[in-house]
């Protein structure tokens, strides 16, 4: 084994401009996974100074005496008692420099750590836009420790610490000179009988005080000014709507286009290489199961880059604080917090990126409640079952199918939080944690830290999740294609008939048979033989074994259960939801007694179903991921499907009963 | 968690006006007592309301924090004299 690196961790406040150092530093080089046994994001670099090193962003902090989950793996690897957190060999202390007060504060602490220091300046031009003049050797001298201003938006601050770093190492950082540490009566003054952080407080002020110099202090009256709409109890919570509505028509539309590029480009492939390989089980393994299996990993990409790439841009302005603070007094309600609301709203586009993006939820019991209740959004996957249900329940009546449309995302969002309302009685209980949070003042957005946060959250994704995605696509291949069934004698005869007809006839007679051995195929696979064995199940929700089928199949991915009908109605696998004939088709189809099948009450009964379900194995998945247990996933599993049975059979009873059969 | 019985000068958080100063007096919530003084709204520091309601702003130890009216009527304050910008002032 390899010596371990030496180790250079960034700690800071949050808000101080941390991961912008950091961005600077490392470029595309970071990689993003978990603290050992946490679920607390890891995010660091090797970087080569030449010497190589290993540079890690610790999670923001105020002070060493932790609190959240974050703050304690910060403190744990800053101390470096615990194994699993190996001490740092250099600690980078990351200083706001227009807030020089409150950040001097956790400096004292980290000069505690008996640690070699150095200290980055950040955040120069909003001081001086503050008219605050800094004098760096007299903050380095009374800090015992080399300070170092690092301009915002220049590389030149990130190689001042380079090749600082790089000196150090050559020379052994065990000979560096530790920082000082402030004095212990300086510390623990009169105030120490109360507030241990008193004296501390009052150190960092004198210090602070000493080393500006303001001319004339500016108040920052852009912040206040937008702070009084932006935080406003009712105006604050109209823009944050505006804002959240304005994101989640930019992932619908922006993402669109390339989801279907990557859908198309994966159809095409996987039908190239099924013409290409042989007509054989491995062609349809590799055609079927893996090309399709990976583009179901690579579709969610694009709404995960550009959810995240607009969530950090927002974060970056200073502007999700606000929103969690107005949004606040409305989340208590049903127990959870104002930082909730994001991943609730970004939900409506794809579960997966807002789950992802519940880590903002500092307390777990709130966080894990936010993540079981996500999937009842209405995600874009719905759309097409929507969509097809809604033209069987209102043909050429738009009004009525746009106010059912409407009533099927209501229906989902009011589960949601009705469900989160529940949980946190019952299973997670608890107030939300109660608001506490710094309104840093408003700044231009960094694109770059934008770009390279997007890029991350992919990258983890892909790592983390995708494996998992990949083999769920393969199993769920395996039971609609085993066991292999010899061809139905109908499709066979039309075969025979084909050779002798004309060319036109033929193509017609030759699609004919193909999709009645995709029917004859899926209705005796293990997937066929489920829906069949699971229909006295579905049957008292209006269901019969064929829709049953498309409701296991469902379970891979909603919308999957298009092409299913699709197929077991023998109409071949390539219609989707704007397809007449297939409406048209599951109008017309009978019991076996002659009664049709897709009555009023089995669709209705079907949509509020899909609505309330569970059915996405890949955001079960990213649930398992981010809750760092199956438990939570299988849960969240089991409430929900209860909850969709029970709603449908009420529907479906319920609409018998009053006469729509 | 009861209420705080307040002397003469010290009145909850929750009851200084806005642009008022305050000089933390008591900090009762024992649950988030190392979270408020890590934010430093600790006993001795100075504070000033920024905005009233639920959650109110307050101005401490150079910038501006947010907090819910739970938490706020659970803090002690005697009002001082010294307006605005007084968190700056020596104590």
């Amino acid at each position: 084994m390899n010596a371990p690196l030496p180790r250079v961790v960034l700690a800071g406040n949050p808000n101080a401009g941390k991961t912008t150092l950091f961005n600077a530093l490392t470029g595309l080089r970071a990689r993003t996974g978990n603290y050992h046994g946490t679920t607390v994001e890891k995010k660091s670099a090797i970087l080569g100074l030449p010497q190589k090193v290993e540079l890690i962003d610790l999670p923001g902090m105020y002070s060493l005496r932790a609190v959240t989950e974050d703050e304690k793996v910060a403190a744990q690897v800053l101390r470096g008692h615990d194994a699993k957190f190996p001490h740092p060999d250099v600690i980078i202390a990351v200083v706001d420099a227009s807030n020089l007060d409150r950040n001097l504060f956790l400096v004292s602490q980290l000069a505690e750590c008996g640690r070699p220091m150095i200290v980055a300046l950040t955040m120069l031009d909003a001081a001086a836009g503050q008219g605050l003049a800094l004098n760096t050797d007299l903050l380095s001298s009374r800090l015992g420790c080399p300070v170092v201003p690092v301009p915002y938006g220049s590389q030149e601050g990130a190689d001042a610490l380079k090749s600082l770093l790089g000196e150090w190492l050559d020379g052994g950082v065990g000979k560096v000179a530790l920082p000082h540490r402030p004095r212990e009566d300086l510390l623990c003054g009169a105030g120490c009988s109360g507030c241990p952080f008193h004296g501390r407080f009052t150190w960092s002020e004198q210090l602070a005080r000493e080393v500006v110099r303001s001319h004339h202090v500016i108040k920052n009256r852009h912040t206040e000014r937008l702070d009084e709409i932006l935080t406003h109890p009712w105006l604050g919570v109209l823009a944050f709507l505006g804002v959240m509505v304005l994101l989640f028509s930019l992932i619908f539309s922006v993402a669109e286009l390339p989801m279907e590029l990557i859908e198309g480009l994966f159809s095409d492939v996987s039908a190239a290489a099924t013409h290409r390989l042989p007509d054989n089980l491995f062609g349809s393994l590799v055609g079927n199961g893996i090309l399709q299996g990976v583009g179901n990993v690579v579709v969610f990409l694009p709404q995960i880059l550009i959810l995240f790439f607009f969530l950090a841009l927002l974060e970056d302005t200073g502007y999700l604080s606000r929103a969690a603070f107005v949004m606040d007094r409305l989340m208590k309600r049903v127990g959870l917090p104002g930082t909730a609301f994001v991943p609730m709203v970004s939900g409506h586009a794809c579960a997966i990126p807002a789950i992802m993006s519940a880590r903002v939820i500092e307390n777990r019991r709130d966080r894990l409640a936010t993540i079981l209740v996500l999937p009842f959004m209405s995600c874009a996957a719905r759309i097409p079952v929507y969509v097809i249900l809604i033209r069987l329940l209102f043909p050429g009546r738009p009004f009525l199918a746009g106010l059912t449309f409407t009533g099927a995302y209501a229906l989902g969002a009011l589960a949601a939080l009705g469900t989160a309302f529940v949980l946190k009685k019952t299973l997670l209980p608890g107030e939300s944690k109660p608001l506490l949070l710094e309104l840093p003042a408003y700044k231009t957005p960094n694109l770059r830290n934008a770009f390279l946060h997007a890029i991350q959250r992919g990258n983890l994704f892909l790592k983390q999740a995708g494996g998992i995605i990949l083999l769920i696509s393969i199993a769920i291949w395996a039971l609609s294609t085993f066991p292999a069934t010899p061809p139905p004698e109908t499709a066979i005869a039309l075969r025979a008939e084909a050779v002798h007809a004309t060319p036109d006839e033929a193509e017609g007679l030759l699609e004919t048979a193909k999709n009645l051995e995709a029917q004859h195929a899926l209705e005796h696979s293990f997937a066929g033989r489920l829906g069949r064995g699971i229909e006295p199940v579905v049957r008292p929700l209006g269901y019969d074994w064929r829709i049953g089928i498309g409701v296991l199949s469902s379970f891979a991915a909603r919308e999957v259960i298009v092409s299913t009908l699709s197929i077991v109605y023998g109409l071949g696998e390539d219609a989707d939801e704007s397809d007449q004939l297939l409406v048209d088709t599951l109008r017309e189809v009978r019991n076996p007694d002659g009664s049709p099948v897709f009555t009023t009450a089995t669709a209705w009964s079907l949509l509020v179903f899909y609505v309330l379900a569970m059915q996405c194995l890949p955001t079960q998945a990213v649930t398992r991921l981010e809750t760092g247990s199956w438990k939570w996933a299988a849960l969240q599993l089991g409430y929900m499907s209860a909850l969709a049975y029970f709603c449908a059979l009420v529907t479906y009873q319920g609409l018998r009963a009053l006469g729509y059969a | 968690m009861d209420k705080i019985a307040f002397d003469d000068q010290q009145i909850p958080l929750t009851r200084l006006p806005a642009k008022a100063c305050g000089i933390v007096t008591n900090v009762e919530n024992k649950e988030e007592l190392e979270r408020l003084q890590a934010m430093g709204l600790c006993l001795g520091r100075r504070l000033e309301v920024v905005k009233t309601g639920d959650p109110l702003i307050v101005r401490v130890f150079g910038s501006r924090i947010g907090l819910s009216y739970r938490l706020a009527k659970h803090i002690g304050v005697s009002p001082c004299p010294i307006a605005p910008r007084c968190w700056e002032k020596e104590p």
